[in-house]
């Protein structure tokens, strides 16, 4: 048969970018059994656990054992709760006494993000300071730039590791706390896959250990000599998950289930390190991680499921900046359209940074490829957040996004340009200096330079 | 092969459905590292748009700030990517956390932890391979990291002087 993109049919592969890409024309019963391995795969968890995956956490409490490292771990302090992972493994959830590790993208782009949950914390009667620190000393995990530039090294990646989870472990001592006593949580869907590769390559390697401890010598980031390590790496979207309940029947104000909602699940939570990733059986039969759907299931919601839900969103670290039209393709192609045309979804909820910013951002263009879907996209703490009664602008931030948000929060009963009047009003306020704060400013601040 | 390690999305899809649990994405990686070991020119072509963010990122410690993310930058993003319209210096004031409210980091992250960045920069031969790639944009990340570091010092001065007073 000739195949339109390459009339001589010379052998030019069918994977690929740009030029490359030819489709494969097969017939759609072919195309169906071709790639029937692959869903499967996903979608029952078949994976074969064999002899060959190894729970990298019993190497590191060898390490530790050994005096090598030092593990930061997780106490009854920090109130955790278990959960079990891909291949029914345990992982512990600390609830209490967090170090948030900020994300970049959410910080710079999606703010609503980071503020939507510390108000829940706070609205659980958690107390900035002692229950959670928000601070400057931490830097991005860098491997946003890793994965887009090829920038960095295992070696560069690990020490900024290492130097950021020892600030954690020592924060608390200015508040006359002990070491240890804030736990980090990871906000960032790409930093806490980055994280628990880096964490692994660590713990397998000795010469790695031994190279950047050098450098976090140099940083005064040894405690006794060694390296800290903590005991979990913890996602933002798994403490979400395991208070989803306390969330619901503690907090929730508004009434969801005329809602159906969608969820994307970030490809660097579940796919980079997938035998850390959350599953639970009373979440969709326990066939896809459960953070993001779990909070929205508690909360009422319909979660309705659609084919293409494992996919990516697009974002590609280096496409959203240089290879935009795949970036939005994709998304549109992929993601906004199948939650539109096969859910017919009013909201897709997202759990990572570039996730959220790749599908809210990249609907308007659309326009110009008579690709007229438009779907609001918010982070699932946000949708939390909305539920349990927090302003849509001064905590939830939507003023920040580019999807139609304001039809979810018309549908939730709440008025838009009411909410959208106070908070103008409220920035009069903020020009004269009156702003209003989640926590004591001067709890940020780990040092005056 | 060197256009086609770029084309990654660096999703792992691949990762979590190989049979044999190879990692087909961490591998392109790799390969991208080498590319730019070896200052392949496929390399610096991808890396030329990635300018501002390496900047931010090698002098800050953050990958992307607001004043970043502006309509200008992203036309295709359409003319309404905010609901709110005003300032980006008094509507990152209206965000509740005191270390968002910035324009030109993604948090306010302070001094020495960026001058503790500077060193892992530079003994993990980050900066080598930012030189071999682009030797203004180097030039330029190298006078900074001198000014900060400057300044770190002045205020550990100031601090010890303080110090010494009490
Ligand atoms: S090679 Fe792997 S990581 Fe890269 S785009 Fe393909 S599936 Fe994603």
């Amino acid at each position: 048969m000739s195949n339109p993109t390459n009339p001589t049919n010379e052998p030019r592969g069918i994977a690929g970018h740009g030029a490359f890409f030819q489709p494969t024309n097969l017939p759609p019963e072919q195309a169906e059994r071709a790639t029937e391995w692959v869903r499967k795969h996903v979608d029952r968890r078949a994976i074969d656990l064999g002899s060959r995956m190894d729970d990298v956490r019993e190497h590191m409490w060898a390490l530790e054992r050994e005096g090598e490292i030092i593990v930061h771990r997780i106490t009854d302090a920090h109130r955790p709760r278990m959960v079990k992972t891909l291949f029914g493994w345990d992982k512990k959830i600390p609830t209490a006494q967090l170090w948030h590790h900020k994300s970049c993208g959410q910080c710079g782009n999606i703010p609503g993000y980071p503020t939507s949950l510390l108000w829940t914390m706070n609205e659980l009667g958690m107390q900035p300071g002692r229950d959670y620190l928000d601070e400057t000393d931490q830097t991005s995990c860098t491997a946003w730039n890793y994965h887009g530039s090829g920038i960095g090294n295992v070696e560069s990646l690990a020490a900024v590791f290492l130097r950021n989870f020892h600030q954690a472990y020592v924060s608390a001592k200015r508040m006359g706390h002990d070491v240890g006593h804030f736990f980090p949580l990871v906000h960032c869907g790409t930093s806490f896959g980055n994280y628990k590769e880096v964490r692994k390559y660590l713990i397998e390697s000795a010469e790695l250990r031994e190279r950047v401890k050098k450098i976090l010598a140099k940083l005064g980031r040894l405690i006794d000599g060694k390296l800290v390590i903590p005991e979990e790496i913890v996602h933002y979207s798994e403490w979400v998950h395991v208070m989803r309940n306390d969330v619901a029947s503690r907090l929730q104000k508004i009434d969801v289930s005329n809602l159906r909602v969608t969820v994307h699940m970030a490809c660097h939570y579940n796919k980079m390190v997938h035998e850390d990733a959350i599953y639970d059986p009373e979440v969709m039969g326990g066939n896809r991680a459960a953070t993001g759907t779990g909070i929205a299931q508690a909360l009422g919601a319909q979660v309705i499921d659609y084919s293409t839900w494992y996919d990516c969103c697009g974002f590609g670290f280096r496409h959203i900046i240089s290879e935009r039209e795949f970036t939005r393709s994709f998304t549109i192609d992929r993601k906004i359209k199948v939650a539109r045309e096969e859910a017919n979804a009013d909201l897709m909820l997202g759990i990572d940074t570039g996730c959220v910013t790749t599908m809210d951002k990249n609907q308007w263009i659309g326009k110009a490829h008579e690709q007229q879907y438009s779907l609001p996209i918010m982070a699932d703490i946000q949708f939390a957040a909305l539920a349990c009664g927090a302003d849509p602008f001064k905590i939830v931030q939507l003023q920040w996004h580019a999807s139609p948000c304001e039809d979810v929060v018309e549908k939730m009963g709440i008025s838009w340009a009411e909410a959208k009047k106070k908070f103008e009003d409220y920035l009069e306020q903020v020009k004269a200096g009156k702003i209003e704060y989640l926590y004591d400013p001067k709890l940020a601040m780990s040092m005056a330079a | 092969m060197q256009e086609k390690i770029w084309a990654c999305a660096q999703c792992m899809t691949c990762a979590a459905r190989c049979p044999f649990k190879n990692s087909p994405g961490g591998l392109v990686a790799i390969m991208r590292e080498v590319a730019i070991k070896h200052g392949m020119q496929s390399a610096k072509d991808v890396l030329r748009p990635f300018g501002r963010v390496m900047l931010k990122l090698i002098t800050t410690g953050n990958q992307l700030s607001p004043d970043m993310i502006q309509p200008d930058h992203f036309p295709d993003w359409g003319p309404n990517i905010q609901k709110v319209q005003g300032d980006l210096k008094v509507l990152r004031k209206a965000i509740p956390m005191k270390t968002l409210q910035t324009t030109d980091t993604a948090w306010e992250v302070s001094l020495k932890t960026s001058v503790e960045m500077y060193t892992i920069w530079e003994m993990t031969g980050v900066l080598k391979q930012l030189e071999t790639m682009d030797e203004n944009l180097y030039d330029v990340i190298e006078d900074f990291i001198d000014e900060k570091r400057e300044e770190y010092d002045d205020w550990l001065d100031a601090h010890a002087d303080e110090k010494e007073d009490a």
